[in-house]
């Protein structure tokens, strides 16, 4: 049995408390400070992008080192700038090396997309080196604002009876100062905790994909320039006039004043297509110029489906037409241009009847193939 | 004094907890507010594709076409932010293909997989090229991976997804009419990816 003389006064084991308080939390503060100075980063994972690897609520560790350390497979954090620059954790998948930054390919291991990021070749990633499970948290509780504020208070309640309990000894500056070692060590530790601990957050991704899409292109493209032929006959036929020819006239006349309509007929001999087997018709233009200045009504221009002849046509023996595929255009004081691809496609070798598309429209006159200039056209484009 | 000079120290240090609090608490919710929160959840995305290549274009002449549309739908549990982008392979025809990519919805009930039949456009005009016109270029210059990736529909105003939400989507590829693109040939994935925000 010890004598009472070895037995501690309450003073002697404050002095030893406060003493031992203060090693733990400096020595604490001395690991938390050399583990940051050797690149060591507590992290708590907040979802499970990593599992079963690393779980939602694990605790990691994770160490500072060069890109060139890490290789393929290794688990590194990163601030992903695709999610507003948050720090992710994910496991390498690829690394390419591009002039003086090294290229990380990443994925989480239940997702199925990845992240493209980079880092400079003498900068420093983090890369996972100790996992601890489901004690992120525990950690996370223990850093909470409430439990932080409240070790303070405690820590502040302690000293102050410390200090009370000091001022009946001898050696009361000594306790006093003692016991404020001690809390302020404590107060550090506290207050170290939660700015040290990091976060690693949720980094989910999914994807939809179509892959297999194919493009060829033909070895050879048609290199046939654009024809432009000039019609091989044209006139017009005039209602009040049913019995007359204008084959001869340098102009042809559309109007659609009831009594007194007017239709122009135009043909042409339609060019041998180019011998390039990869060519084909892509668009034929019929093109007027108006001799006089004539804006507003729509005219069109209808298919000539059967024959007739420049000498001898008249409103009585009009061709007829086809009413499918009809092209229409704005008359205009400059060309007036009809899309007669279908039509040429569908057979025009008896060329086209143009007409007012409503009635009531006086006369507008168009060069024929009589007129020195300004001849009507067909302008044919191979592709 | 002893006791005056205790109660001076608590004071100094319950003082010292009241005034850190408000400076503890905006520290937390800046630098890690994520730090309060868990996250559980999925992140689900599909298309009605069943593996089938919607796009094909075999010995093209300048001005050949095609066009299908493919139904993406999201079914995950989180919010999330979905980005358009493709890899691309082959010997360079990618520079001589015109891509449009069109967003929008069926009306009434869908068409078999790539027939854009009932397809309607969204109204919105989101990228200056029409109605619904999410892309509007040569395939070499579409996005080839997710941190460039079209942002849907737009980056100014990127939508969030939600479970259950579902897209159409209308591609039209054709070829142009350059000597260039003779002989060349390019494969081409299109890939949807959806991230939790």
């Amino acid at each position: 049995m010890a004598s009472l003389d070895h037995v501690p006064t309450h003073a002697q084991r404050r002095r030893r408390i406060s003493i031992a308080v203060a090693v733990l939390a400096v020595g604490w503060l001395l690991t938390l400070g050399l583990l940051y100075v050797a690149g060591y980063r507590p992290l708590v994972v907040h979802s499970a992008s990593m599992a079963p690897t690393v779980g939602t609520g694990d605790l990691i560790i994770t160490q500072a080192v060069r890109p060139a350390a890490v290789a393929v497979g290794d688990v590194v954090s990163f601030h992903d700038r695709t999610r507003a620059g948050r720090l992710v954790t994910h496991r390498i998948a690829e690394i390419h090396r591009t002039g003086r930054r090294i290229v990380f390919v990443t994925r989480g291991d239940v997702n199925e997309g990845t992240e493209r990021w980079s880092s400079a070749a003498d900068a420093r990633i983090g890369r996972l080196a100790v996992r601890i499970p489901f004690a992120g948290y525990a950690a996370t509780w223990l850093t909470r604002l409430p439990i932080t504020l409240g070790l303070l208070a405690l820590i502040s309640v302690l000293v102050a009876n410390a200090v009370l309990a000091a001022r009946a000894t001898r050696s009361a500056n000594r306790a006093v100062a003692r016991s404020l070692l001690a809390a302020m060590a404590s107060a550090a530790t506290v207050i170290s905790a939660p700015i040290a601990l990091g976060a690693t957050d949720g980094a989910f991704s999914a994807v939809a994909a179509n892959a297999g899409n194919s493009f060829q292109a033909a070895n050879s493209f048609c290199h046939a320039a654009p024809v432009t032929v000039t019609p091989n006959a044209d006139t017009y036929v005039d209602e009040s006039d049913k019995t007359s020819n204008f084959g001869t006239q340098a102009a042809m006349q559309v109007s659609s004043v009831p009594g007194q309509t007017m239709r122009a007929l135009v043909k042409f001999a339609l060019p041998t297509p180019p011998a390039d087997p990869n060519c084909s018709l892509t668009s034929v233009l019929l093109r007027l110029e108006p001799l006089v200045a004539f804006g507003g009504p729509t005219l069109q221009a209808e298919r000539i489906t059967s024959a007739w002849a420049e000498t001898t046509a008249t409103w009585n023996t009009q061709p007829t037409t086809s009413n499918v595929n009809i092209a229409t255009t704005p008359a205009s004081t400059t060309t007036v241009s009809f899309d007669v691809t279908a039509q040429v496609l569908a057979g025009a070798n008896n060329g086209f009847l143009v007409r007012y598309s409503a009635s009531g429209f006086g006369v507008q006159a168009y060069p024929t193939r009589e007129y020195p200039q300004d001849r009507p056209t067909l302008v044919l484009t191979y592709g | 004094m002893s006791r005056r000079f205790a109660l001076t120290v608590a004071a100094i240090g319950l003082v010292c907890v009241l005034a850190g609090a408000q400076t503890w608490a905006a520290y937390r919710d800046t630098t890690a507010s994520a730090a309060n929160s868990f996250a559980t959840g999925t992140v689900v995305l599909a298309d009605n594709d069943s593996g089938t290549a919607m796009l094909s274009l075999s010995n093209a002449l300048p001005g050949a076409t095609d066009a299908a549309c493919i139904t993406v739908s999201y079914t995950g549990s989180l919010a999330s932010a979905v980005r358009l982008y493709g890899t691309t392979t082959g010997s360079g025809l990618d520079a001589y293909l015109d891509l449009k990519i069109t967003r929008g919805s069926f009306s009434g009930a869908p068409p078999a997989f790539d027939s854009c039949a009932t397809f309607n456009a969204d109204a919105t005009d989101y990228a200056g090229s029409g109605s619904g016109v999410i892309y509007n270029g040569t395939l070499a210059a579409f996005p080839d991976d997710y941190a460039a990736g079209r942002v849907d529909p737009l980056p100014a105003g990127p939508e969030t997804w939600t479970t259950g939400e579902t897209h159409v989507y209308k591609l039209e590829v054709t070829l142009q009419n350059n000597p260039a693109a003779e002989g060349k040939a390019a494969t081409q994935t299109f890939t949807w990816e959806a991230r939790n925000t």
